[in-house]
């Protein structure tokens, strides 16, 4: 209901700007901004700025050992998500201590990237914000004598019991024993550690965790079983205590991905799994044992060259319907089917196909309903075996990576099929998309491409192809 | 079919079918709970709405009487700006001052899906553009004081998105 002050009868419409809709309005408009825009808009006048930061200025970055102006930070004003950066935390001065207790005890989301600090002084200062409920740490060099360690131990546990995600990019096993003695109801994590320190990330209690993700940075050729730090025992037995894991996610060198796949594929909750591994040039082995997986519904495997299990091994994994193959050169589209039977979202974007591999794609998987493709070299007979998939309502398409310009005007192939309703093409495309199926919308390399209406006369490119008869329009 | 009367601001009065006169929030509060009966021949007066601006939304309830009741949306949800639908973006290809009419008296009317789908095209307009070109497209004065834009500008330098 309008809360404005009548205005008095007028004969005229009022003739309104944007700068006459009332403040619950032009909030409704800025909500539907991301952040960054939103901070345009602040930027814009007087009063769209009060507007933006008395109801989003909820979220702050500050550089700790810089010198910004402290009126900078309002203490009328509540920080909800806070980013904090410095070089180097050994001590609190009065500026930190200061700006600390400003920001205090409305963040829930907190991201420190010191690059230098130490066990005391790190918990020291999460005791500032006792209502966090994700934090993300990245440090290079966190100092913690052995003394100290066993101090906070006795201090520590549950210091933290709102948070639920944590990310941590460290090269410290102290960490990674901190964070999760200090936050026991963590659900999801997400961790960036050197492969030698796995096995102290397997001696945390993460048992409730729903979501994993893995990143294990190698600094030597070796593999995993070689390294010295590696319990093969350990390692299995923290695998074996995700009983609520729901998303995993890996990112691992390549030779080592087998090593550890057949625990991956024994996480009987799992229904999101992404694999990314280095690139090699042997292929991996990437789906062996995945059809224990039986609730997996989403796979992302960014691997560039896949061996595929023995036939007679093969299990079909029935709710599987997404699988993402963006990194992989070359697909066998017939071995794939088999593990993956009820795909309708497919992604295979850096294999380049022409008209016979999308044939067999479209005999593999008719009912897809979206698809992300490269095809090489774009023509109208490929383009024309797109009309097989009958239920396509999202399509992908990608160029040559060495071709010249295609012309979106050769598009009005795809744009006959009837089901689309979003059409993206990236690569190097020049002129405009027909007439054809005027509400699927159209981007080119992410930005929305204008439509026209069809002009009479441009009927006759969609007869051309029902002529030939090589398409069904259904 | 029972209908309505509604009067402008301008004095012109619509007879509008009740059910679509319902999708207003306004009206239908001011049958339902104060009791106004149309049944009188009484117009109900809209002083804050212009017979031109009524005439458009009147096309739009019309158009969307028997829209389902939308579900509740969640937070992703409203964001997003690119879900609305070609009737509505061929029905708000209007100039700014029809737009921002329309704007203000559904904001009168209450009526919820149509302010929703024009902040969504306002919030269209605005993304990707920066401070200046905003200020041009909708013909926004600059109201800081020297040196206060610049400073805003610093601060925001502190701001940055992280993606959880």
């Amino acid at each position: 209901m309008g809360k404005r002050e009548l205005k008095q009868k007028e004969t005229e419409p009022v003739a309104a700007s944007i700068s006459d809709l009332p403040n619950e309005v032009l909030l409704m408009i800025f909500d539907r901004l991301e952040l960054a825009c939103r901070l345009r808009v602040s930027q814009v006048c007087h009063r769209w700025n009060q507007l933006v930061f008395h109801f989003f200025g909820d979220h702050f970055a500050l550089k700790l050992d810089d010198l910004v102006d402290p009126g900078l930070l309002s203490k009328d004003r509540v920080y909800r998500r806070v980013e904090i950066r410095c070089m180097s935390l050994l001590r609190f001065n009065m500026l930190h201590a200061k700006r600390l207790r400003v920001l205090g005890r409305h963040v829930v989301a907190l991201t420190l990237d010191i690059s230098v600090t130490d066990g005391d002084l790190f918990v020291e200062m999460l005791r500032k914000f006792p209502n966090l409920e994700s934090f993300s740490l990245w440090t290079e060099s966190f100092r913690s004598d052995k003394p100290a360690r066993n101090a906070l131990r006795k201090v520590l546990p549950g210091r933290l019991p709102s948070v639920r995600h944590v990310t941590i990019y460290c090269n410290n096993a102290a960490v990674l024993d901190l964070m999760a003695r200090l936050a026991p109801n963590l659900r999801s994590l997400n961790v960036t550690v050197p492969a030698k320190l796995l096995s102290s990330l397997c001696q945390c209690d993460l048992a409730g965790l729903i979501s994993l993700r893995l990143s294990l940075v190698f600094r030597s050729k070796a593999l995993l079983s070689e390294m010295a730090s590696f319990r093969r025992n350990v390692f299995d037995t923290f695998m074996a205590s995700l009983k609520n894991l729901k998303k995993f996610s890996i990112f691992i060198r390549a030779n080592s991905y087998p090593e550890i796949s057949p625990q991956i594929f024994a996480l009987a909750s799992l229904e999101q799994l992404e694999v990314t591994t280095t690139d090699s040039p042997r292929p991996v082995p990437a789906f062996d044992g995945i059809w224990n997986l039986r609730n997996l519904k989403v796979l992302r495997c960014f691997i560039e060259r896949i061996a595929y299990p023995p036939e007679h091994a093969v299990k079909p994994l029935e709710h599987l319907t997404e699988l993402n193959l963006a990194k992989a050169i070359v697909v066998d589209t017939f071995q794939l089917r088999r593990i993956f039977p009820n795909v309708t979202t497919l992604d295979i974007r850096s294999c380049q196909l022409s008209e016979p591999g999308l044939e067999s794609l479209s005999l593999a998987w008719p009912r897809l309903e979206s698809l992300t493709v490269r095809i090489a070299p774009v023509e109208i007979d490929s383009l024309v075996v797109l009309h097989r998939f009958a239920k396509l309502r999202q399509l992908t398409l990608l160029n040559n990576y060495i071709s010249d310009r295609e012309d979106l005007a050769v598009l009005d192939t795809v744009l006959a099929i009837g089901t689309l309703e979003e059409l993206r093409v990236e690569g190097k495309w020049d002129g405009a998309p027909g007439g054809l199926n005027p509400t699927c919308r159209v981007f080119r390399n992410g930005e929305v491409v204008a439509r026209e209406e069809l002009p009479l006369g441009r009927h006759g490119f969609l007869e051309l192809y029902t002529l030939k008869g090589d398409c069904d329009e259904d | 079919m029972s209908t309505i009367k509604l009067e402008t601001s301008d004095g012109v009065k619509f007879t509008v079918k009740t059910q679509v006169a319902k999708c207003s929030g306004t009206i239908r509060t001011m049958l339902e709970d104060i009791g106004i009966n149309p049944q009188d021949g009484e117009a109900i007066p809209l002083s804050n709405v212009h017979s031109t601006i009524l005439q458009k939304i009147l096309v739009w309830a019309e158009h969307h009487v028997d829209d389902p009741e939308p579900p509740r949306e969640d937070a992703d949800a409203a964001k997003r700006t690119d879900d609305i639908c070609s009737w509505d973006e061929d029905f708000l290809k209007v100039d700014q001052r029809t737009l921002f009419d329309v704007m203000l008296a559904a904001n009168y009317l209450d009526m919820k899906q149509l302010i929703a789908v024009c902040c969504k095209t306002v919030a269209n307009m605005i993304k990707g553009k920066t401070a200046d070109q905003i200020r041009r497209t909708f013909n926004i004065e600059n109201d800081f004081p020297p040196g206060e834009e610049d400073k805003i500008r610093l601060r925001n330098q502190f701001c940055e998105e992280r993606s959880r």
